[in-house]
């Protein structure tokens, strides 16, 4: 088990004709994901990496019977990517665009209501199951099938607590990027909640940073719903105050959204709180009761 | 949201009398309703007669917001005047920066001047930089990766000099762009660069740290901590560079060794 992806998902890339599509469905290719289709509009008939490309989802959907869908389509087209992909049904899309303006955002919120769909992202890495599928542009080579899942606002600094994960002896059931927008689709408490629901996850790495509600929001959750074990790092903690760090979302404004305050709530919530960035996995090695290595 | 208190303090109003923020949500879909405009201004206490007139405006500041992809419009005083209208006598907007592309007339308006230079110089490169007021020049791929970065050189006892995130391809040019930034910040005593390499190749970055740390002539001590894709193959790079970089294990090591490099002591 794992949660939102496995070997069985069936994945089509939207915008595989560009170059950033083409480049990671070759790479998705190699880690074994099961690239079905790719979309472009005006392309049907073509084929990138010996995927065939429809001019559609729906036509994509129903000639290749996918289940998800990523999107690597430029900032101005990405809004309008997500609402077509919801249409036709699929189960999940990961989008890994950054740079959506946010009320294209907004609408596409009001559009996903009611609908069963699963949002992962924008800007984010996109989701793994270790030695099953790759959806989104992570490195594969770092992961280890396990038991640990983690989430994250942040990518490189999943790819750090991937990497500490693996090297104190543990791997990971499923990696969840949730992207640092301030309007995403999937948040932590989905993803907790998919986690503490799923028997291969053992104990979860939660990674937020400064900005927004959504690392105290969590740890409420995490106090009433989650009872398997949640290692935590906040970054930000040295963020100047009223300067956006790259992040569109990551952002301390009217002296709200600061780490201290969320390092305090994860605390407060029975979470092990890494307290640098190189020490996630020995926090959770030791929160697990093994040796540090 | 509306309010007849506050204006400098309204956060201390929002914590204390919350009631007297009145607040009404935007569908996106039909945007701001006339209704909603009303409620606001009978919540506000202008007169009835005036009602119109302060739909008219409040409807106009929601369409503005929308229509030049706004984060903040914020109208403060807005006043009545003894001869019967309701005027905006300031206001500020906040335009969001992804949906600017949209709005040429608006980033005509951008002024230079008013902002930091070297954060200026960076945003042409597509680098995101701000500039911080420690003494250790960071150089990381990710915005999180780069904020966990300087807190790690903090905890370590140093201060960092900057954010600066590369951006996920990094290559030759992207990194001696940043080098030059860092650089151009005279209280910089050390650099440490951070890279998780995924799709970002360590051995393309360690060419490029190589390529930029020559032509450039660095003259700071220089600590490289790389992960990653190809590490091995960037290490050889770095090494077989003759150049006196500081390799580093892993993220903690590398701040350690860092924090000691820009007080002058030896490693």
């Amino acid at each position: 088990m794992s949660i939102y992806i496995d070997k069985n998902t069936k994945v089509l890339v939207q915008g595989i004709t560009g170059a950033v599509g083409t480049f990671h469905t070759k790479q998705m290719l190699e880690y074994g994901t099961k690239i079905v289709g790719g979309v472009t509009p005006g392309k049907a008939g073509s084929k990138v990496e010996g995927v065939p490309v429809f001019n559609t989802v729906t036509e994509a959907v129903k000639a290749t019977g996918a289940n998800a869908s990523v999107i690597y389509v430029p900032p101005a087209f990405a809004a309008d990517a997500i609402c077509e992909a919801f249409d036709a049904g699929l189960d999940l899309v990961v989008c890994i665009t950054e740079g959506i303006p946010i009320l294209d955002m907004v609408k596409v919120k009001k559009f996903m209501e009611g609908k069963k769909t699963r949002l992962v992202g924008p800007n984010c890495p996109g989701v793994i199951t270790p030695g099953e599928c790759k959806i989104g542009i992570m490195p594969g080579s770092i992961h280890t099938p396990g038991t640990i899942g983690i989430v994250s606002k942040s990518g490189t600094l999943t790819y750090e607590a991937v990497h500490q994960v693996t090297a104190v002896g543990l791997g990971q059931s499923t990696c969840v990027g949730i992207g640092g927008d301030p309007i995403n689709g999937t948040n932590f408490i989905d993803v907790l909640s998919a986690f503490q629901a799923d028997p291969k996850t053992e104990a979860i790495i939660m990674i937020g940073e400064i900005g927004g509600m959504a690392e105290e929001e969590a740890a409420a959750y995490v106090k009433a719903h989650v009872a398997k074990p949640v290692v935590g790092f906040i970054a930000g903690q040295t963020a100047p105050k009223g300067k956006r760090m790259g992040h569109a979302g990551a952002v301390i404004s009217g002296g709200k959204g600061t780490a201290a305050e969320k390092i305090e709530a994860f605390k407060a919530a029975g979470i092990s709180v890494s307290e640098t960035p190189s020490d996630m996995g020995k926090t959770l090695a030791r929160r697990l009761g093994r040796k540090d290595n | 949201m509306a309010s007849t208190e506050g204006g400098m303090d309204i956060e201390t109003v929002a914590a204390n009398t919350p009631e007297k923020i009145l607040k009404e949500w935007v569908d996106p879909a039909v945007g701001l309703v006339p209704f909603q405009a009303r409620k606001l201004a009978f919540g506000l206490g202008i007169p009835k007669e005036l009602t119109g007139k302060a739909v008219k405006l409040m409807t106009g500041v929601y369409n503005a917001f929308v229509d030049t992809d706004c984060s903040l419009v914020e109208i403060n005083p807005l006043v009545l005047t003894e001869d019967g209208d309701i005027v905006a006598l300031d206001a500020k907007m906040n335009f969001e920066s992804n949906g600017l592309y949209r709005h040429q007339d608006i980033q005509a308006l951008r002024d230079f001047d008013e902002e930091d230079p070297t954060e200026t110089e960076a945003s042409s490169h597509d680098l995101s930089y701000i500039r911080l007021d420690g003494n250790i020049g960071c150089m990381v791929n990710g915005a999180g990766l780069a904020m966990a970065t300087m807190d790690m050189i903090k905890s370590c006892g140093g201060s960092p000099a900057n954010f600066l995130d590369v951006g996920g391809g990094a290559g030759v040019e992207q990194v001696t762009n940043a080098f030059r930034l860092i650089l151009s910040d005279t209280g910089v005593k050390a650099i440490l660069v951070n890279i998780f390499g995924g799709i970002m190749r360590c051995d393309i970055i360690a060419e490029g740290v190589v390529t930029a740390a020559k032509s450039l002539g660095l003259s700071v001590p220089l600590v490289v901590r790389l992960e990653g894709t190809n590490v091995e193959k960037g290490k050889e790079i770095l090494a077989a560079s003759k150049l006196n970089i500081i390799s580093a294990a892993d993220m903690g090591d590398a701040a350690r060794k860092v924090v000691l490099a820009a007080a002058g002591r030896a490693n």
